[in-house]
């Protein structure tokens, strides 16, 4: 998917671990690795809110338009 | 009554999904032995070993029944393939899980199964009318026997259905991995 979260350098620059982050945003960890992986085809406002919340940005500091990213055909 | 478990009529279709697909490889594997048995009598009475055959087994490979072996060993191929697409659907909903992607295209082999084995019965028709040409209509009961076609109008809506049902299927399959992961 051209649209790649960021989620890996944002906790790198807060020096928080995904096991803090997840038990602030109150997500699963297995979600929460979905959408640090990359695999996750759709954030609900709500998630997009609690991150910006406890990481204190933007949601565009959190997802990236990457044109060279590979399309996503619907197929996986 | 229950979707899925004991007494359910998914438990009651499976069973008869799994019986229809035992008989017909049953029937599958006699009618193959029969063409099997017709392939070596005829190099017998080619090669002409012998005394010739006994006159019942001759008799019994002569029967119009015998002649359409072939054809009836395609139409339960085909019969075959349709009803384990339908087990193997059938399989994706005991495990709780039938909107995936394979069922999309499992529905759409039975549409094409469907398909070919009325094109099947079309060719089957076309070759017994191009016998009876060669070799004259048969006679029964001072009437001459003529072979019947039929378009069968329902197999290809069955055909049109089993199709719309497949990209229904892939929709949903699409949606539900979606929601999946929507996180």
């Amino acid at each position: 998917m051209p649209i790649r979260v960021t989620l890996d350098r944002m906790l790198l620059e807060r020096r928080m671990s995904l096991t803090e982050l997840c038990d602030r945003v109150g997500i699963t960890m297995a979600n929460l690795s979905i959408l640090k992986t990359g695999k996750a085809k759709a954030v609900r406002f709500s998630t997009l809110e609690a991150l910006c919340r406890e990481l204190n940005c933007q949601p565009a500091d959190l997802l990236f338009f990457d044109e060279e990213g590979e399309e996503d055909d619907g197929s996986d | 009554m229950r979707t899925l478990g004991p007494g359910s009529l998914a438990s009651i279709l499976k069973l008869l999904l799994d019986a229809a697909f035992y008989i017909l490889w049953a029937f599958l594997g006699l009618a193959s032995l029969i063409i099997v048995l017709i392939v070596f009598t005829g190099l017998y009475r080619i090669a002409g070993f012998g005394d010739g055959l006994p006159d019942s087994l001759s008799q019994f490979l002569a029967m119009d029944v015998v002649l359409a072996l072939p054809m009836a060993v395609v139409a339960i191929a085909a019969l075959i393939f349709i009803i384990d697409r339908l087990r193997r659907i059938f399989k994706t909903l005991i495990g709780g899980d039938p909107f995936v992607p394979e069922n999309a295209n499992n529905l759409r082999a039975i549409a094409i199964g469907i398909g070919v084995y009325q094109v099947l019965q079309y060719a089957s028709h076309g070759v017994i009318s191009l016998v009876f040409t060669l070799s004259g209509q048969p006679v029964e009961g001072g009437g001459r026997v003529v072979p019947e076609f039929s378009l069968n109008l329902g197999a290809w809506f069955a055909v049109l259905a089993f199709f719309v049902l497949a990209e229904i299927f892939r929709e949903g399959a699409r949606l539900r991995d979606e929601q999946k992961y929507t996180i």
